[in-house]
């Protein structure tokens, strides 16, 4: 089990996703408080799915780097992309009447934090947290 | 699911006992709302220690829970935030702006409604 | 190559068949020098001849893991014990010594075989010379980590003042790791204690910079959501600057000057009132 793809389209898979990826950082062997961290990173990250591209994926996998053991996932979508990634990494930037802070939110808990968006065909961000 | 909403004098006692879907956490506001109104409640408490995670929506969900009890003229205690829950919430960027009483236990919970209501 | 092996296979005799009266000179030459005075006779000599036949198996096999334990636990008991590390060094560099001249007196008609046999036996002694310095250099740097571990753990001390009530004198300079750890300990504490207000003293913190101030930041929000206050107390002046300069907004914290005042605000906010009892 260190690779595990979930089809996300609707809320219940919000709390599937939440679940596998806290089954897997238990295994990887996260504290309470990253587990914590990084559970919430990827429900935000899974809601942006739902909310602004209506379906996706995500890709949870164990990683690997100079001995250190990590967790690294990956949310996809082919919804509408997102214009400008710098405005929608500002803190309280919203264009569906949230917080605005999923996305800085989830770079802030995690470690690693990459977006890459193409307008009109998607939106891709991949997230990484490392056992100190 | 079916969240029980259980009344003690005054307040409200609204116990979470596992996560909810964002559907169940918007029908848990209309019911929590609509039970102010029928039954006149000075306070609600929510207890939120079964909690493993908090997100932005379910804050959010919190913090319209609590202004629109205001406007009922009644008064909301989040009570029994984790303290992992409590730091990645305040990392995740929940401002103060948050305006949501929060209280340790329900004890404490019911302690503030007291003072409120004094 | 099978040259090298001969005069390998010649040393190590050499040096088993010689054990005795080298070891015996070592010890002589130690004690004129006064070298590692800490230890008996009886245990120097074992822990000297333990010394010798290690450095002897990696001279026969090659295989240098025996140096590398036994040198580990040397630093190891050195530092216990306190024996200065150049001490310990020179020992070491006394048998080298010792086992040198032993092989010019063996070699002294015979310069070629004198200049090969030194080939060899150089290799071998600087290697094992060079894994004495790292294990007591390791050894060194764990002794530190323990100590600032220690100092860690003692510089975060999260103190219950009375019923739901906590104070933390933080005392010096708190980088991102003691943040964290403060954060989660004081957090823990709140729950344990039911604490509902918390004085956070900054009396004994040099430096308030952009990284502490949103750790304070960070601990008071996360307190309060609990269902904790805080006080802060004890800015300098100077830090006060710095924090208004930097732009970080304090405002929404409760703060008093000394601990004092702190505390008398923690007692209002409790509902307390102290008095002399003649009052
Ligand atoms: N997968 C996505 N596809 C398209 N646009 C996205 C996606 N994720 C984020 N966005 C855009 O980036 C903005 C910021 O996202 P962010 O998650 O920070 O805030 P939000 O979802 O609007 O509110 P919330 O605080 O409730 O998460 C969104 O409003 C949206 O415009
Ligand atoms: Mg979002």
């Amino acid at each position: 089990m260190d690779e595990q793809m979930i089809e996300v389209k609707n809320d219940t898979d919000i709390i599937r996703v939440r679940r596998i990826v806290r089954e897997m950082a238990v295994e990887i062997g996260f504290g309470e408080l990253d587990q914590t961290r990084i559970i919430t990173a990827i429900s935000e990250l899974t809601r942006n799915i739902i909310v602004h591209a209506s379906s996706g994926k995500v890709l949870i996998k164990e990683v690997q780097k100079t001995g250190k053991r990590g967790i690294e996932i990956t949310c996809a979508d082919e919804g509408p992309g997102i214009v400008d990634i710098e405005l929608a990494l500002k803190d309280g930037y919203t264009t569906s009447g949230g917080l605005g802070i999923g996305m800085t939110g989830a770079r802030r808990l995690m470690d690693e934090f990459k977006v890459e968006s193409v307008v009109g065909s998607g939106t891709t961000v991949i997230v990484k947290k490392w056992m100190k | 699911m079916i969240i029980p909403i259980l009344k003690i004098g005054d307040v409200l006692i609204v116990t979470l006992q596992s996560e909810l879907t964002d559907r169940e956490v918007e029908e848990l506001s209309h019911d929590i709302l609509d039970k102010i109104n029928k039954v006149g409640a000075e306070g609600v408490i929510i207890d939120i220690t079964a909690l493993k995670v908090v997100d932005s929506f379910m804050a959010r969900s919190l913090n319209s829970i609590a202004s629109a009890a205001t406007l009922l003229g009644s008064e909301v205690v989040v009570v029994g935030i984790q303290p992992a829950v409590a730091l990645t919430l305040v990392e995740l960027g929940l401002r103060v702006s948050w305006g949501v009483k929060t209280a340790l236990n329900l004890e404490k919970g019911l302690e503030i409604l007291k003072k409120e209501r004094a | 190559m099978v040259e090298q092996r001969s005069i390998t296979r010649e040393l190590v005799l050499l040096f088993e068949e010689h054990e005795k009266e080298l070891i015996d000179l070592w010890m002589t030459k130690m004690k004129q020098l006064k070298l590692i005075k800490g230890l008996s006779d009886d245990e120097r000599e074992q822990e000297f001849r333990n010394i010798y036949r290690a450095s002897l198996s990696a001279f026969k096999t090659g295989d240098y893991s025996e140096v590398e334990n036994y040198t580990s636990k040397i630093a190891k008991r050195g530092a216990l014990q306190g024996i200065p590390v150049d001490e310990i060094l020179l020992s070491f560099l006394k048998l080298r010594d010792v086992r040198l001249r032993k092989l010019f007196i063996t070699y002294q008609g015979d310069l070629a075989k004198l200049l090969e046999a030194l080939d060899c036996f150089e290799k071998v002694s600087n290697r094992i010379f060079s894994i004495f310095v790292l294990a007591l250099i390791r050894e060194r740097e764990e002794t530190i980590h323990e100590q600032q571990r220690a100092l860690l753990e003692l510089s975060t001390p999260v103190l219950q003042l009375r019923d739901e009530a906590l104070v933390v004198p933080l005392i010096g300079v708190i980088d991102s790791e003691r943040a964290s750890r403060i954060v989660e300990e004081l957090l823990q504490r709140i729950v344990e204690t039911q604490a509902s207000v918390v004085v956070m003293d900054m009396t004994g913190v040099p430096i308030i910079d952009t990284a502490v101030a949103n750790h304070i930041l960070k601990t008071v929000q996360a307190s309060k959501l609990l269902g904790a206050e805080t006080i802060l107390t004890g800015i300098s002046p100077a830090n006060a600057q710095t924090i208004v300069t930097l732009g970080i907004d304090l405002s929404m914290i409760r703060t008093r000057s000394t601990l004092r005042e702190g505390i008398k605000l923690m007692h209002t906010m409790l509902g307390l009132e102290i008095r002399r009892r003649d009052e």
